[in-house]
């Protein structure tokens, strides 16, 4: 049952892929973002405050409450090196708030190769939106826990397809630790004005080959159709439905059955462009995602707890103000109802980005030749 | 330690050397505040020990104003109390507030002057001393007919073994006339956290009354203040103790200033189960050995105060009391210099001509 219906929706996938070749009027997508590229001959130093809040509510069998609040930092430089190649090198810092805590430092060192559609990354990644994956595949926490990635990212952003494409390596095999990285993507493809195909993929890996440990392979795949007809009453509203589903391998013990499935909806009105109002219905079964939001799994945050049938609706309001000079605020309140128990959540954020370029004057070939 | 430390001055220098090249700042200011401090609570009552408090403090951070409504302060604190192998307590600065001509809204490192304006009863004076950093969110208000300072504040991470731990809560004033003010105000405490289940302490203190205040010619300005307060002891290890979840007070403050030489002033506090995780634990019903429990409390004080102030926020405040807990009598002192000074930092926009 389980493979029927992921090779089923493989190879709908693959006719959807292939019959949207020439499909017209893209729609951007709005969480692929090609980061900004310095010009020819400059260096641009890159930073940005953030200060955040984060705060779930959650007492039922999947997941349980959080509150995440601190400050960040990430500074970096961004050099011309020719006309397709920039450097970025800097750092991030992490703050949580409280009295005895270790502020984290992590370096960003990166390579990128760019046109004017594409970007590739090879080095510290920033994802945007969680690369625009869904909540069932990557928690939106993610946002604030793991604002930085490392490894490898293909952004392509042209009139045929939008498409954040990754891998993150998170740990390195040694002889006490596991490898752990994950994978994926999200595309869209639009059909006609208003309608695209979507796409969605994430993979989650533990393993490592020079050890007896455990190894651990779990994917979460989705596709889906997105409706944002832009039209004049509606503002910026849309509506997107994905058929997920996933497999999980490997785990000792693990009470469900490997494969799963589930149908998520997502309708956002926003009439006036500034407040949105969302909506979330999920169906699963037997769904699992390890970096997905657990509400929407099937297993429970003890490891031990099963549902198979699952049932989560979610109901929201957003609002980003662009304040000034670039600073913003995004704050967000959420109600959950989580098969039947009820929950409340929020989040509060803060960028305040400020960019500076440098002049940079190559030195010229001295008297020996060298540049 | 060590990590902990170079760590952290690699956020300050990272900091500091972006501020002083902001482009979109108006104004930097490199801002100071040097507090040197004394603190002897000279109690050995069943309710709070002695304790002495003796060092010095700087609080060096670049404030930027990000544009008419935003600023972005950025910097460090430093803790060195006085003894030679005490070490040194270093936490950084990082705030974003948006703010109007009578509103603040500050994410980050809070504003904690006078513990947010709480009575003894709620939050305790020391804390001036042991906590004036905080982080969370803080909303301060000064419009003329409502005065509010209202904060959460994040003091440990949930972690294995530790539980999650903040305060909340605020306080607010209406004025009434021009010499008499209603005050409101509300302290939660709570430990806690699902990740790592660690235990639950959940505490509330709310207070309500009000001040009056008057120049009573060779006595100086005078004021009086009363509140009735309330708390809520619903969770925590003390209940074991007591069944007495609910307890309430009495609270009475009274000063004159002759020939405006110094403060002279008395507290009297009638209190029963009452308790308050963070305030003066002389007001609590609740004694320092868990085991120890007494229902109907008072407590009186008297004391001298001398505040002087110099230019700018420069201050000295001086200040001796004596306490009456039950039956005991005892003696503290508090001396606190505190020392402000900001350099304007010159910034200079580049000029670029990619617009940068």
């Amino acid at each position: 049952m389980g493979i029927s219906f992921i090779a089923r929706l493989t190879f709908f996938c693959l006719l959807a892929t292939v019959g949207s070749v020439w499909a017209q009027d893209p729609e951007w997508m709005e969480h692929t973002a090609l980061a900004p590229i310095t010009g020819p001959g400059e260096l641009n130093w890159k930073n940005q405050f953030t200060f955040y809040g984060d705060n779930t509510e959650f007492y039922e069998p999947f997941r349980v409450r959080e509150t995440i609040l601190g400050q960040q930092f990430e500074s970096y430089l961004d050099g011309f090196v020719s006309d397709h190649v920039d450097l970025w090198g800097g750092l991030f810092v992490n703050h949580p708030s409280a009295q005895e805590v270790e502020t984290d430092v992590q370096p960003i060192l990166s390579f990128v190769y760019h046109t004017d559609v594409s970007q590739f990354i090879f080095g510290t990644l920033q994802p945007v939106y969680r690369h625009g994956l869904i909540e069932p595949m990557e928690v939106t926490t993610l946002e604030l826990t793991r604002p930085i990635e490392y490894g490898m990212e293909w952004v392509q952003k042209d009139h045929f397809i939008n498409l954040d494409s990754f891998l993150n390596w998170q740990q390195v095999l040694t002889d006490v630790d596991r490898e752990i990285f994950d994978y994926g993507g999200s595309s869209e493809l639009p059909l006609i004005p208003g309608i695209l195909l979507e796409g969605q993929c994430h993979g989650y890996h533990i393993g490592g080959a020079n050890t007896d440990g455990l190894v651990l392979n779990n994917l979460a795949t989705g596709l889906g159709l997105a409706f944002k007809p832009h039209l004049p009453v509606l503002g910026s509203s849309s509506l997107e439905i994905f058929g997920l589903g996933s497999k999980e391998s490997n785990i000792p013990g693990y009470p469900g059955p490997t494969y799963g499935e589930g149908l998520y909806t997502k309708i956002i009105v926003s009439p006036d462009d500034r407040w949105q109002f969302f909506g979330i219905s999920w169906f699963g079964k037997n769904y699992m995602s390890e970096e997905g939001d657990s509400n929407y799994n099937s297993l429970g945050a003890d490891g031990v707890y099963y549902e198979s049938n699952r049932t989560y609706e979610e109901l929201g309001l957003r609002r980003f103000v662009q304040i000034e000079n670039g600073v913003t605020f995004d704050f967000e309140l959420r109600s959950h109802w989580i098969d039947a128990y009820w929950a409340n959540s929020f989040r509060l954020e803060a960028f305040v980005p400020f960019d500076v370029g440098i002049s940079v004057n190559k030195k010229e070939n001295g008297s020996n030749g060298g540049t | 330690m060590k990590k902990k430390i170079s760590l952290f001055f690699i956020l300050i220098a990272a900091g500091c050397w972006g501020f002083m090249n902001l482009a979109l700042a108006d104004n930097v200011t490199f801002q100071n505040n040097l507090t040197f401090y004394g603190d002897e609570e000279g109690f050995n009552g069943p309710f709070r020990s002695e304790e002495t408090l003796f060092g010095q403090q700087i609080k060096s951070s670049l404030v930027a104003l990000t544009g008419e409504r935003t600023r972005i302060d950025a910097g460090f604190f430093m803790d060195h109390t006085s003894g030679w192998d005490d070490y040194l307590d270093l936490k950084p600065i990082l705030s974003f507030a948006y703010f109007t001509p009578t509103t603040r809204l500050i994410f980050g490192t809070l504003e904690t002057q006078d513990r947010h304006g709480f009575l003894e009863p709620l939050e305790v004076t020391t804390l001036e001393i042991t906590r004036p950093v905080e982080y969370g969110v803080q909303w301060k208000e000064m419009d003329g007919w409502f005065q509010t300072d209202s904060f959460l504040n994040w003091q440990q991470l949930n972690t294995p073994g530790y539980p999650e731990i903040f305060d909340y809560g605020g306080t607010g004033q209406f004025p009434l006339s021009g010499n008499f003010t209603t005050d409101f105000q509300f302290h939660g405490y709570h430990q806690g956290g699902k990740l790592f289940y660690v235990g639950v302490v959940n505490n509330y203190a709310f207070a309500l009354g009000g001040r009056f205040h008057e120049d009573m010619g060779f006595l100086g300005p005078a004021s009086i203040s009363t509140y009735g307060l309330l708390s809520g002891n619903l969770q925590g290890p003390f209940l074991q103790v007591t069944d007495a979840q609910w307890g309430w007070g009495i609270y009475l403050r009274g000063s004159v200033s002759p020939g405006n030489i110094a403060e002279l002033y008395g507290i009297l506090w009638k209190g029963w189960n009452f308790f308050s995780w963070e305030g003066d634990a002389n007001y609590n019903s609740q004694g320092l050995d868990p085991g120890f429990y007494q229902s109907d409390r008072t407590y009186e004080e008297m004391g001298l105060r001398k505040f002087i102030v110099g230019q700018g926020e420069d201050s000295l405040d001086a200040q001796v009391w004596c306490s009456w807990i039950d039956n005991y009598l005892d003696f503290s002192g508090r001396l606190l210099a505190r020392i402000s000074f900001g350099l304007d930092v010159p910034v200079k926009e580049k000029g670029n001509p990619n617009g940068y």
